[in-house]
């Protein structure tokens, strides 16, 4: 009888430390291949500790587009028949590289274009004809011209004639802008800016690609018509606003003046 | 709508667009469009992309992080001009790779440049482009356009190259001479030389630059036609800041503008075939971790790389992140590389074009030590 219960209670040790061999096999198998990846598993021991499961939970998140993972010691042997298995391989490829999500909490809302303009926010007079006039959007804070040239109004709507777009990026600061370079600045600690490029687009046409501007229907109201009249009362051409900020802050004023 | 013949007599020298298709064998028959914007001079990525969540940034380099960067992750923000590219990032259809290079350490432009479109391991050792010999492999023949056909794309079959009357619109000469020159100095002599430089090109000239928002509308109305082309390229030059680089605002940040809406530009002018693209950047190399006594930053190593279009599922910043301690920096001073960009240009052909990675690495890049990063960008 104390024989049997001898052999009962080897058995259970054995079968207990047979498990424990087998689990701690099962984490040193995922532990070596995690060596393999990017995903620090720590000291390749057989131990199941913070770091084992924080790598392992990473990598599996990882080729699980970023779905949270809850891995824990008990799934040991599924996980490392996974990592052996078929699947193995394309996890290996997964944990050569680590992807971090993202994450933007914050509201971009809807962004334009440089080449927009958006002027639409203005009310003016309609039934004026006007067969030539001037025209400048000016980046106001800069003084830079963003486009000029001739533009007819017809009932109180622009159609643009031959016309000058200068495309490129203004600089910011107070430095001297360059007339025919206006997106050069000069500075104490040099010239800055990028190239320019100027588009000539002639009567009927428009730039390619379209600087965007997005007028009202009843945008224009006619300026005086005078040709001595100094830029100030010139200025008076459009009603209210002549103002559009873009949504990286630069403030551009469209102008006409000189009409015949 | 733009036609082809159209679109060939006005674009502009710095672009160039070819692969007309014509039947191909690929894995899959796959219509995508690739578009390389080439970001030469060296962009700062540390500047466009900051690890904000690295305390080291702030301690190397104090005054060159944009003070309000959106925050993308706990370890990485994004330059607050990159406002448009923000947003394709929420939406999925944007991703980064970051602490990334072509294989290359020397600091050269030439050099750089040259490995970054030919793909090989040494400069000049090759006279076509890895996007070329892609290109010949998927059975995509060349229709390019450009004054000086870009190495990136040569070796595609039927490679046709188009050299515009309209010279007045060019890239100046001028600038590409006083690249040469730079090119041939180093530390105060380079410093002053890029700030003359700056200062020789203000002189009024009509040898102008066409500006890349333009090209990269083009480049879209041309590239969403049926049978339109399949692969553009796309130059920004002046990333060379070795002087008043800028942080929130300057120059790399205005530069950072302007490839934010030529990404916005294109995708507009793709429509429907944004879903059909991938867009990614390339650069020689990245620029030193610390500013240098001007301001400025010098030649480093590891950059950032800015990939966009409808074939990305999942945004993400893909980065074994190295760490920004003095100990931790390509011979102490540059962000060092851990990822092989000729991965992400690989990731990128097989997703466009449906080769097989290991066809792209073995016939196309020659190197079979090349990871596959597909499923990191693309999966």
């Amino acid at each position: 009888m104390t024989k049997i219960k001898l052999k009962i209670t080897l058995f259970a040790i054995l079968m207990v430390f047979g498990t424990q061999v087998q689990a701690e096999e099962n984490v040193l198998c995922i532990q070596k291949f995690l060596t393999k990846t990017v995903f620090n598993p720590g000291p390749s021991d057989g131990a199941w500790g913070k770091k084992t499961e924080t790598a392992i939970n990473q990598l599996m998140s990882q080729a699980n587009n970023f779905e949270p993972q809850n891995i824990k010691k008990s799934d040991a042997e599924n996980i490392c028949k996974t990592l052996s298995g078929n699947q193995g391989s394309k996890l290996n490829e997964i944990g050569q590289f680590k992807r971090f999500p993202i994450v933007i909490t914050e509201d971009i809302g809807e962004i334009k274009s440089l080449t927009d303009f958006d002027f639409t926010n203005i009310t003016l007079s309609t039934n004026v004809t006007y067969k030539r006039c001037s025209f400048t959007i000016i980046q106001t804070k800069k003084g830079f011209t963003r486009a000029n040239g001739i533009v007819g109004i017809e009932n109180g709507t622009l159609v643009f004639k031959n016309h000058v777009w200068n495309a490129g990026l203004a600089s910011s600061g107070r430095d001297h802008l360059l007339k025919e370079e206006a997106n050069l600045k000069l500075a104490k600690t040099g010239v800055h800016g990028i190239l320019p490029h100027l588009s000539w687009v002639a009567e009927g046409e428009v730039d390619k690609p379209v600087q965007y501007i997005t007028l009202g229907k009843d945008y224009i109201k006619p300026p005086p018509k005078c040709y001595s009249c100094s830029p100030s009362s010139l200025e008076e051409g459009i009603l209210g606003s002549n103002n559009y900020t873009d949504d990286y802050g630069n403030t551009y004023t469209f102008k006409i003046s000189s009409c015949s | 709508m733009i036609s082809r013949r159209h679109f060939l007599s006005i674009a502009a020298p710095a672009l160039a667009l070819s692969g007309y298709p014509v039947h191909g064998f690929t894995k899959e028959p796959i219509e995508g469009r690739i578009i390389v914007i080439m970001l030469q001079g060296g962009m700062d990525g540390l500047l466009a992309i900051p690890p904000v969540g690295d305390d080291n940034l702030f301690k190397q380099r104090k005054a060159l992080v944009a003070s309000n960067p959106l925050k993308l992750n706990p370890l990485f923000g994004i330059h607050p001009n990159f406002r448009n590219f923000s947003k394709m990032l929420k939406s999925n259809e944007a991703s980064i790779v970051h602490a990334t290079s072509f294989p290359y350490t020397g600091r050269s432009h030439f050099e750089g440049q040259n490995i970054a479109q030919s793909g090989s391991k040494l400069p000049f050792s090759t006279n076509t482009g890895w996007l070329g010999r892609a290109m010949d492999f998927a059975k995509i023949t060349g229709k390019a356009l450009s004054l000086d056909a870009p190495l990136l794309i040569r070796g595609a079959p039927e490679f046709d190259n188009f050299y515009p009357a309209n010279i007045e619109k060019t890239r100046s000469p001028q600038t590409a001479l006083i690249d040469l020159i730079k090119e041939t100095h180093d530390g105060d002599v380079m410093i002053a030389i890029d700030k003359l430089s700056r200062g020789s090109m203000s002189r009024p000239s009509r040898l102008r630059a066409r500006d890349p928002l333009s090209l990269a509308t083009k480049a879209g109305e041309s590239m969403r036609e049926l049978n339109g082309p399949r692969v553009a390229v796309l130059t920004i030059p002046e990333f060379d800041d070795h002087s008043s680089i800028g942080s929130t605002t300057g120059h790399h940040p205005e530069l950072f503008t302007l490839l934010d809406n030529v990404f916005y530009n294109l995708k507009t002018a793709l429509k429907e075939q944004w879903d059909n693209t991938i867009v990614l950047t390339t650069t020689e190399f990245g620029r030193t971790v610390q500013e240098n006594g001007s301001a400025g930053t010098d030649h480093g190593y590891g950059s950032v790389g800015l990939l966009a279009g409808g074939l990305i599922n999942k945004s993400s910043v893909v980065a074994n992140w190295p760490g920004l301690a003095s100990k931790d920096l390509y011979e102490k001073r540059d962000l060092f590389a851990t990822i092989d960009y000729r991965s992400v240009c690989s990731a990128c052909i097989e997703a466009a074009f449906g080769l097989e990675h290991d066809f792209i690495i073995e016939k196309v890049f020659e190197d079979k030590k090349i990871a596959r990063i597909y499923e990191h960008i693309f999966g």
